[in-house]
């Protein structure tokens, strides 16, 4: 094939979601997480699962610390970067007294640069926003939650939105990309930044 | 023409010692040879609780801005304002911050320091201190720019930090050098 007539590229991610911490331990007999991949207009998944449910998983000798080791495998094809596919968690506790309740959301960017990376991200929870509703998710253990949590990788109406946070996300991921910089682009930082990091 | 990639979040804001909600307004500022191809140029975050533990407001909102360029004259800015909601839902300034974005491809983590315009009399700073409020500047190309500052009094707030990409396109073919 000849270079002009590569109009396409395709970047793979492999990676695993990793564990969730919340600083004040968990008490929740079991947690669970939900992921969902958001992409742009131009692009189109090539394979892998776009979202998924894991396991109920509980915290081991670190109460702080639940370990998922999620496994994510996805490759994209796309004509245009803009419109980067986003990564939304959304973390759910089950237990025996309240149900099946809302943790939160953390949001990721995929990594745009080649390599490997650990992301974390905290961890965001809708507010009610009202004072009786306030009162009423505190008497009943239920937080509001999101009709559509991909709203939040749009960024168009967040400011709706009243949040608080608790706690992290950590992704570990590693990128692979095909035909980006036959296309002209530039992703790499250069050496100068590498070396002096 | 070359083209810059903007992705990332705007993460969080960290010591702002009101300890009410917080929000931000955005705008991102570019000279007249660049053209917005995709995504917006201003937004809002949603309003944030501060964090118990570090006082720190999470925003996780999501940039993503593809521009087109003719020249490297005027590369673009970030300019926040950061808002505060209090528990009687009055809102009011807080700080205004800019940055220019890094011309340099790959991950960017950028805190953008913020300031505010300070009360200029004691009956002022009662009133801020006991009832809240603050004064805003009525002219907004002062955070981005930097001359008309010299009568202006300010005091420090906290920073905003930016958790970026950078990604050119066809730079080197136009004979720019940025590595």
């Amino acid at each position: 094939m000849k270079n002009s007539e590569v109009t396409k590229f395709l970047v793979s991610f492999n990676g695993q979601i990793e564990h969730i911490i919340f600083p004040a331990g968990v008490f929740d007999n079991q947690l669970y997480i939900q992921y969902d991949i958001v992409w742009g207009p131009d692009w189109d998944p090539v394979s892998g699962m776009c979202s998924g449910t894991s396991q109920l998983a509980t915290s081991g000798s670190d109460p702080e610390k639940v370990i998922f080791n999620l496994p994510l495998d996805i490759v994209f094809g796309s004509t245009n970067v803009y419109g980067w596919p986003q990564l939304i968690v959304t973390v759910r506790a089950k237990s025996f007294f309240m149900g099946d309740t809302l943790r939160g959301y953390a949001v990721f960017l995929l990594p745009p640069i080649t390599g490997s990376h650990e992301l974390k991200s905290s961890i965001i929870r809708p507010r009610s926003s009202t004072v009786l509703g306030e009162w009423l998710s505190w008497l009943t253990g239920r937080h509001p939650e999101l009709a559509d949590p991909k709203m939040l990788a749009n960024g168009k109406d967040n400011y709706l939105l009243r949040t608080d946070s608790y706690g992290s996300v950590t992704l570990k991921m590693s990128m692979l990309s095909k035909d980006l910089r036959k296309l002209g682009y530039d992703n790499q930082p250069p050496t100068w930044k590498n070396n002096a990091a | 023409m070359a083209e810059l990639h903007i992705l990332g979040h705007i993460n969080c804001a960290q010591h702002f010692t009101e300890g009410y909600s917080l929000y931000c307004r955005y705008t991102v500022q570019a000279g007249p040879n660049w053209t917005l191809l995709s995504g917006s140029t201003e937004g809002q975050t949603s309003t944030g609780k501060p964090n118990t533990d570090n006082n720190s407001v999470i925003w996780a909102h999501p940039l993503d801005i593809h521009f087109v360029t003719r020249g490297i004259q005027g590369w673009p800015k970030l300019v926040f304002h950061v808002n505060c909601l209090d528990s009687l839902e009055r809102s009011w300034v807080v700080g205004y911050g800019c940055t220019s974005l890094p011309t340099v491809p790959g991950y960017h983590t950028i805190r953008v320091p913020c300031w505010l315009p300070a009360a200029t009399s004691i009956s002022d700073s009662l009133r801020q201190y006991f009832l809240g409020g603050s004064h805003q500047i009525t002219q907004n190309d002062i955070i981005s720019l930097g001359n008309d500052r010299f009568k202006l009094r300010t005091q420090s707030k906290g920073c905003i930090e930016i958790n970026i990409c950078i990604i050119l396109r066809n730079f080197t073919q136009f004979g720019v050098e940025y590595k």
